[in-house]
């Protein structure tokens, strides 16, 4: 894993050397390996990977909420160059939907059904900010209002039911934006929603994160969603980042197989459905990683080397591409895939 | 786009869905059940001021003692001479305030214990539930006798007694609802937010298990009330003089040839209130599982 490089002024997120390992019967099975990821002040990034890959462990463990027999074995969570890995829980809340905020992909049952809108979002704000009810009521009219809800400040006495699934997702966001964190984590959050639907509250996301100029952690396996909305993309497989580069780049020319594979899978347009490569195979099983190159069972390019040899991630600069890294033997052999050209 | 204008400013708002109390009283069985309940409650409230004479008044003589009904007497007088509708009435007084006292109790108790359970988990968790089980294991009615007769007579120790068999069925319920409600997505967020774990039980878990405690709740006062009568047809309940449902129906059953009505009157009181409290609880029960939503 080759280190991020010590920087003067520091990203707005940074995860370094991240390790996160789930405790078994038979010792401790590793899900996330060696993670780097920065993300700048109003710079969007994706996290892009199969289910299982490790990308929702990474926020996860970002956020310091790992569910119950899974650790961080190793690593460094820096916001605004403030390494909060080790920070108590008292501290963590403090930090949690104000200065880093994070939304999800169920968007039906992200909000409790019995209480109103306004009392969410008015609660959201109370408990990071030392405002009236009122003032607090009046930031959440305006926050529903940046999100594009009609008739905000009539709305706020609604309950979630009364709201349709688009429209809870943009209150999700409403919330995660109420005490202007300086990150946000958006795990898969149109995953549930409908295309049209998705389309929407992507640009609203974007609208408002735009204004914020906050730093924006993208989890998806959505590729399509990345094209639009990202800068930068982090490919993820079996635990590892493969692939790392400008969204326009990893598009153009990806230089590991996986990703490549990802994008010939991807359902394009005008193609002929019949053009549509899935992956051969499943991802390994984490007790039992090859030893080699993680992806070498599945890849069309693999040889005796990488059965052997882990690749490390290198700079393909070189090469033409820059910021681009991946973790491939062969990359200069990796094609563009066919449906794209 | 299509979004916003198809939700949100072009078709008004849609209808609130009524809340539980509206669908409870919108179903047959419920609106039966909140009728039996609202003339119970009403009488047992007004019991002083409806009462044609004082429960505890006697008239000892031939001519007044196990009088059938009558427009001085509607529910007629019993051995000693005593008004029986007055007497029911100032029963149900008491029969309703112990059911709620009680229930009251068991509520605040199992909610603490139940959601308490089912946040901390662990060894707290599985020792609790080891106790609430061996506790329901028990047949409700000789629990409350046992608990009564160690607690001795008297109002206090009826309260006691049915308040301690409950107790374990709202702890269950609570922790039942606590863990599925742990589940739920805006737990998470609520994290995610910032908030903190008594925060979070207060603003989310307890307003979400708010419907099925009360759908128990009504299924418990029925019980209750069952229970206190039961106690004190026993003799365990409150002492002789006053009147109590079911210390009635026991001094009635020597007469029960004699003056049936001294047996009937405080059954009936009986009867309908653990009708509508039943009856509540069925619609309420109802309306809170969408499975059985007609």
């Amino acid at each position: 894993m080759t280190a991020a490089a010590p920087v003067a002024d520091s990203p707005a997120f940074e995860i370094a050397g991240l390790s996160v390992a789930a405790r078994g019967h038979r010792g401790e099975t590793a899900l996330v390996r060696g993670v780097d990821l920065t993300v700048a002040a109003g710079e969007r990034v994706a996290l892009v990977g199969e289910s299982g890959s490790g990308k929702s462990m990474t926020a996860l463990a970002a956020m310091g909420l790992l569910p119950r027999g899974i650790r961080r074995t190793g690593g460094e969570i820096r916001l605004a160059g403030r390494a909060i890995q080790d920070l108590d829980d008292r501290a963590l809340r403090r930090l949690r939907g104000d200065a880093i905020a994070m939304i999800f992909q169920d968007p039906m049952t992200s909000l409790n059904p019995v209480q109103t809108i306004g009392r969410q979002l008015v609660e959201a704000i109370r408990l990071h900010r030392p405002v009236g009810r009122d003032a607090a009521r009046a930031r959440a009219a305006e926050l529903l209002d940046r999100v594009h809800i009609p008739r905000a400040a009539a709305r706020l006495d609604d309950y979630p039911h009364e709201f349709s699934g688009g429209m809870r997702q943009r209150v999700m966001i409403a919330m995660a934006l109420a005490n202007d964190p300086g990150v946000l984590i958006a795990d898969e959050p149109t995953t549930a929603l409908d295309v049209t639907t998705q389309a929407r509250v992507m640009a609203i996301l974007d609208e408002v994160c735009a204004e914020a100029g906050v730093a924006v952690l993208l989890i998806t396996h959505d590729l399509g969603v990345v094209g639009a909305f990202c800068d930068r993309v982090a490919v993820m497989y079996a635990g590892e980042i493969v692939e790392r580069a400008p969204a326009a780049t990893l598009f153009e020319r990806p230089r590991h197989p996986y990703t490549a594979g990802l994008l010939a899978s991807m359902p394009p347009l005008e193609a002929d459905p019949d053009a549509l490569t899935p992956i051969p195979g499943d991802p390994p099983d984490p007790r039992a990683l090859p030893p080699g190159c993680v992806f070498a069972p599945r890849c069309g390019l693999a040889d005796a080397r990488c059965r052997a040899e882990r690749p490390a991630l290198i700079d393909r600069d070189d090469e033409g591409g820059a910021g681009q890294v991946s973790a491939c033997h062969h990359a200069d052999r990796v094609d563009r895939p066919e449906v794209f050209a | 786009m299509t979004d916003a204008t198809s939700q949100g400013t072009a078709a008004p708002a849609p209808p609130r869905p009524p809340g539980l109390f509206a669908r409870v009283a919108r179903s047959w069985t419920g609106g039966i059940g909140l009728v039996l309940i609202g003339l119970v409650a009403a009488s047992a409230l007004a019991a002083p001021l409806l009462s044609p004479a004082d429960p505890l008044a006697q008239q000892l003589s031939a001519g007044t003692i196990f009088q059938g009904p009558s427009a001085a007497h509607p529910f007629g007088t019993d051995n000693l001479g005593r008004d029986v509708l007055s007497r029911v009435l100032h029963g149900m007084r008491f029969s309703l305030g112990v059911a709620l006292a009680s229930v009251g109790i068991a509520v605040a108790i199992g909610l603490v214990a139940g959601t308490l359970a089912g946040t901390l988990g662990g060894w707290w968790d599985r020792a609790l539930m080891r106790l609430v089980d061996s506790f329901l294991a028990f047949p409700v009615l000789i629990l409350a006798i046992a608990i009564s007769v160690a607690l001795g007579r008297g109002a206090g120790g009826v309260i006691l007694a049915i308040a301690f068999v409950n107790i374990p069925v709202f702890t269950r319920l609570a922790r039942a609802q606590t863990l599925k409600i742990e589940q739920a997505q805006y737990m998470t967020a609520a994290v995610l937010m910032g908030s903190s774990l008594p925060m979070r039980i207060l603003r989310h878990t307890l307003p979400n298990m708010l419907n099925p405690v009360l759908v128990q709740a009504s299924v418990a006062l029925s019980f209750a009330v069952l229970i206190e009568s039961g106690l004190s047809f026993l003799g365990l309940g409150i002492p002789a003089p006053a009147p109590s449902l079911g210390l009635m129906i026991a001094e009635a059953k020597a007469y029960i040839a004699l003056a049936p009505h001294m047996v009937a009157f405080p059954s009936l009181a009986i009867v309908v209130t653990v009708l509508g409290f039943n009856l509540l609880g069925d619609a309420a029960g109802d309306a809170t599982d969408p499975r059985r939503r007609g």
